[in-house]
């Protein structure tokens, strides 16, 4: 008898052979979306046409295959199954990490969706979703959101859809050491992710939400916290380095369609903080009452 | 014939019209002036005609704003944004 886990995750109800490290499936959990994991022999594709390092993947009508030489090879089938096929005495680990953070992000492409690198959080005025490049904060500022009274949506991917409803993700926050411990306190061993950062869960939202506001967060070498509003031009331009973007998939005027359809209408603020001397604390809260105040642009 | 380049995507954002060259990959924000001028040319096809409507619709000087309207053009043309096609 093989024992099945049952997760969600991006609005999916996933069924899976692999223990996965995403939120497990609570009580009363409804999802039409049904997503089946199991391990099955996958044929090779020799010459799959695109490549990510050494990571290739191809595409047809009804599938997408991807090979991690290292880890598995994965096949997703529709928008219901994903079949793996480990490398033979690969750690179980390094099958779910590409599985989490790469194959279940491109079963995303099956709906019409906009996938941003990101962290979202909502409370009852809608969702807020920061953007930035790596390290500018943006699971750090939905930790310190969640002080405030938001809860958790996504954590690294944040799907939108077409109605502009911000879906639940892996509303599981990972933190670098210094920001847990501002947070959370000690870190819990129990807590690491095997690479750099800690999970923590803080006030978890399964439920999409409307979007509200997109916060892009920036650091410059300026004395204080500065956010202004972007419109037209620059508000596309702001969002669009941070969209999923992966070649051979995404259509990129599909998606350029689909941002400037789906978040013509949402506010969207460029928050620029100082390098040095900041409070993650006093930032967020001072990004949060700017958009809660509906400003346009406002300096410390 | 004036038309927009097969690659270029328009849409509206904020009152602004943004283009998407998907060839560049180079983004383009028009202000509502040049998404009026915009119109007209794909509307109408024929620079004359968009400039005739676009006369009629702003009460400036014509001189002027017909070279407004010659220099925006232009750079429309330049960006290759546009493309003049025989008929």
């Amino acid at each position: 008898m093989i024992r099945m886990y049952a997760y969600c995750a991006f609005g999916m109800d996933i069924r899976s052979v692999f223990p996965l490290t995403v939120l497990e499936r609570p009580e009363g959990y409804a999802s039409e979306w049904m997503v089946e994991i199991s391990e099955e022999s996958v044929a090779l594709i020799p010459d799959l046409p695109w490549k990510i390092g050494r990571i290739s993947y191809g595409s047809g009508l009804q599938w997408i295959q991807v090979e991690v030489p290292w880890a598995a090879r994965y096949r997703i089938e529709d928008d219901s199954r994903i079949l793996v096929e480990p490398v033979p005495g690969v750690a179980p680990g390094q099958v779910t990490v590409y599985l989490e953070g790469l194959v279940l992000p491109i079963m995303l492409r099956h709906h019409p969706l906009l996938v941003f690198h990101g962290s979202a959080v909502r409370n009852e005025g809608g969702a807020i979703v920061f953007l930035g490049t790596q390290g500018s904060g943006k699971s750090t500022a939905a930790a310190v959101a969640t002080g405030f009274g938001y809860r958790v949506l996504c954590d690294d991917i944040v799907p939108i859809s077409a109605s502009a409803m911000v879906l639940p993700g892996i509303p599981r926050l990972k933190l670098l050491p210094d920001a847990y411990g501002q947070i959370m306190g000690v870190p819990d061993p129990r807590a690491f992710d095997g690479v750099d950062k800690y999970r923590a869960d803080l006030g978890v939202e399964l439920s999409p939400s409307k979007i509200g506001a997109v916060v892009i967060l920036e650091s410059s070498g300026i004395g204080a916290l500065h956010l202004e509003l972007l419109l037209g031009r620059e508000k596309i331009k702001g969002l669009l380095p941070h969209l999923c973007s992966i070649e051979g998939i995404d259509d990129p005027k599909g998606q350029f369609s689909r941002l400037t359809g789906y978040l013509g209408k949402t506010p969207v603020f460029k928050a620029v903080r100082p390098v040095e001397g900041w409070s993650a604390q006093t930032n967020v809260e001072q990004i949060l009452a700017f958009i809660e105040g509906g400003q346009k642009s406002w300096c410390d | 014939m004036v038309r927009l380049k097969k690659a270029v995507l328009a849409s509206e954002v904020d009152g602004e019209k943004v283009l998407l060259d998907a060839e560049t990959g180079v983004y383009f924000g028009l202000n509502e002036t040049g998404s009026r001028i915009l119109d007209f040319l794909i509307e109408e096809g024929v620079e004359e005609a968009a400039l005739t409507r676009f006369l009629e619709e702003f009460d400036a000087p014509p001189e002027r704003t017909r070279e407004d309207f010659l220099l925006f053009v232009s750079r429309l043309r330049e960006k290759k944004l546009i493309l003049d096609e025989a008929e």
